[in-house]
């Protein structure tokens, strides 16, 4: 949306993946979608409108899916790359960061599962040193703390290490 | 008709003036214009962050302040692009073309006083027209039966999924995605649970929040993380006195602002075009009828004054759909969906009569918003541009954090945060399969009422699906719905732009 993403056209590779993607969840919807139900239009069931966008799905999955086939067939040299520049150190570490919010908001309190969730998701981005991401964790961590548990009054206890 | 529309304005003000809501649009602004400013931070993450903070205020509170998150980041946003040349949001990549140059030639403060007052213009008219157009939309729309409503919903959805940026098909896919995921949880008609996978967690539905921030927080994380540069420059220093536009630029600025005002208002009127292809068009329009189009892209007062006047009117314009029909025509209109709907509050026709206070208020609330914006940014510019220096290592993981407190906070549910989790991975695949997230937010906003609507209609027609067509308002809306998809097949197999010839920008289009 607003960052400085590279983008152009997709490849007739991801073109390829999506319609198989889309397909999949389609069909994998409509099944579903089968067992609530389907009923007639007159007497409708749970089923009924799961089915209807399933199918929907299925078919706009099978459109994108061979239209990217005749892509192929028309430039063969084109891009294979499904996943194009991938970043496994910046998508680690935020997934991480998340997770570790998860785990120690349940065992450990807010501030040290804000710390956590700060600290790791910083490590992600390639430019951060250990004492910045220190730095801003602990900020977060301490502002975080007062803000949400004090004046929010969010259910979660700041430090909370018997709530196991 | 004027009468009683000055009196209900009147009886806005006095909600939009009460001190609480007064205050709640301030933090509105404020908000919105630091993360218009803010390189790599969106509108949309930031309403979905601040949407479960809502919940403990009242309705009209919550709703300003989030609505004010919305306009007041298309002041910040074009601060961003005219001094820094960063396209921070959509609306305002165009302003980059002729606002950086003019701020090379040391005119940035022109410009930026220019665009201010072109702004507060624009908007000012998009208020107007939603004062008199949405009570007359709401008086036909008080007809509509459930045929209609459904028809309706079918064109705001196809709409808003083709003629926004990126490929129709994959936007309908999307689309398709939000309503499949709105079915999630338990059949409001039968009390059968659907798509719940055996988990009690899931049995209420998907969480707005959680989706919100999945797809427009954590998958926009991971698609950014490492990809922002850095901002070096030494160009943005303006100063209050330096944004006084002479009086000869202020003739120059003047038919421009009003040719982009209107621009800007039809646009928001067409479902699914908002502020930004308003701002492409105003700027292409200008282009066309310049005496001499070569200065543009030098530096060329109208392609600021435009687009910027365009995009304000458009950006409150957008509210006539939503508040009078219950269709939104944008993302962030649907995340305003859902906050009423969080609220307790059905959205739709019948909204301006049963809560004046919301309607008049948050009318109320844009002007009054609108000034305050006038009154931060023209003093306070130093401080704005000083913010956009704010690396993205220190926002992603501050922003994150407060993802996954806000989540939390909607429920008190840890689960929620894992769904969030979820749901973002899920969207950044299909974002990196180059998928516009945007549509799935509307298929999910009016996903349950689309079946809704669909069922009651084919229950009193007995299942006749002809009903659709011998309804001449619904017939109308399903007429427009084939027109919409012959056209874009048509322009797509004669190998052009759909509709709309929009300049390819690398960050803010593909």
């Amino acid at each position: 949306m607003e960052s400085t993403g590279v983008h152009q056209q997709a490849s007739w590779a991801q073109e390829f993946a999506a319609g198989c993607l889309v397909a999949v969840i389609g069909v994998g919807a409509a099944w579903i979608g089968k067992g609530y139900g389907v009923g007639t239009l007159q007497q409708m069931q749970p089923g009924f409108f799961p089915v209807a966008i399933g199918a929907i799905l299925a078919a706009i999955g099978l459109t994108l899916a061979i239209g990217a086939l005749r892509r192929r067939a028309r430039e063969p040299a084109g891009e294979t790359q499904i996943l194009q520049n991938p970043d496994w150190r910046g998508w680690g570490f935020i997934i991480a960061g998340v997770l570790a919010f998860l785990g120690l908001g349940h065992h450990g309190g807010l501030a040290p599962a804000s710390f956590a969730c700060v600290f790791i998701a910083s490590l992600g981005d390639r430019t951060t040193t250990w004492k910045q991401a220190l730095a801003l964790a602990v900020a977060i961590a301490v502002i975080g703390s007062i803000v949400f548990s004090i004046f929010l009054k969010v259910q979660m206890p700041i430090f909370g290490w018997a709530s196991l | 008709m004027i009468a009683s529309a000055l009196s209900n304005l009147w009886f806005g003000f006095g909600i939009a003036f009460q001190p609480h809501n007064l205050l709640w649009c301030f933090a509105g602004v404020l908000i919105g214009n630091i993360v218009g400013v803010l390189p790599g931070l969106g509108v949309l993450a930031t309403i979905s962050i601040l949407l479960p903070l809502t919940y403990a205020l009242s309705p009209v509170s919550a709703l300003l302040m989030l609505s004010g998150i919305y306009y007041g980041a298309q002041y910040g946003g074009a601060i961003c692009s005219i001094l820094l040349n960063l396209p921070c949001h959509p609306p305002h990549a165009v302003t980059c073309l002729d606002g950086y140059p003019m701020t090379q030639q040391g005119k940035g403060g022109v410009a930026l006083g220019l665009t201010m007052l072109g702004s507060f213009f624009g908007a000012s008219f998009g208020i107007v027209q939603i004062i008199f157009l949405a009570p007359v939309l709401v008086s036909i729309a008080l007809q509509f039966g459930a045929p209609e409503i459904f028809s309706l919903m079918l064109l705001g959805l196809l709409a808003g999924s083709t003629l926004a940026k990126g490929s129709p098909l994959k936007g309908v896919a999307m689309t398709c995605l939000g309503v499949l995921l709105s079915l999630v949880g338990t059949d409001v008609t039968t009390g059968t649970p659907r798509f719940t996978f055996g988990m009690i967690e899931l049995s209420d539905g998907i969480e707005l929040v959680a989706l919100a921030l999945g797809v427009f927080g954590v998958a926009e994380f991971l698609r950014s993380v490492n990809r922002v540069s850095p901002i070096a420059s030494g160009l943005g220093r303006v100063r209050f006195r330096d944004m006084r536009p002479s009086r000869a630029e202020l003739r120059e600025a003047a038919f421009p602002v009003l040719r982009g005002t209107l621009v800007g208002s039809v646009c928001s009127l067409i479902p699914g075009t908002g502020p930004t292809i308003a701002s492409f068009v105003a700027y292409a329009l200008e282009k066309r009828v310049a005496k001499d189009p070569s200065r543009f892209g030098h530096g060329a007062i109208a392609g600021v004054a435009s687009p910027e006047a365009s995009t304000h009117s458009s950006v409150q314009g957008d509210f006539i759909p939503t508040l009078s029909l219950g269709i939104p025509g944008d993302s962030v209109m649907a995340l305003l969906l859902g906050a009423l709907l969080v609220q307790g509050i059905a959205p739709g026709p019948q909204l301006i009569r049963e809560h004046p206070d919301i309607f008049w208020g948050l009318i109320a609330s844009f002007w009054i918003g609108n000034v305050m914006l006038l009154i931060l940014n023209i003093p306070m510019i130093g401080i704005w541009v000083q913010l956009t220096r704010i690396p993205y290592r220190y926002l992603y993981p501050s922003a994150l954090f407060f993802i996954c407190i806000g989540v939390f906070s909607t429920n008190n549910d840890m689960f929620q945060v894992g769904e969030t989790l979820v749901i973002g991975i899920v969207g950044y695949v299909f974002v990196a399969l180059r998928f516009e997230p945007a549509p799935l937010l509307l298929g999910f906003v009016l996903g349950s009422r689309l079946e809704e609507n669909f069922r009651r209609s084919m229950l009193t027609a007995h299942g006749d699906l002809t009903v659709f067509l011998h309804r001449p308002l619904s017939a109308t809306f399903l007429a427009l719905c084939a027109a919409l998809i012959l056209g874009q097949t048509y322009f797509r197999l004669l190998r052009k732009q759909p509709l709309l010839e929009i300049p390819q920008d690398e960050t803010a289009f593909e």
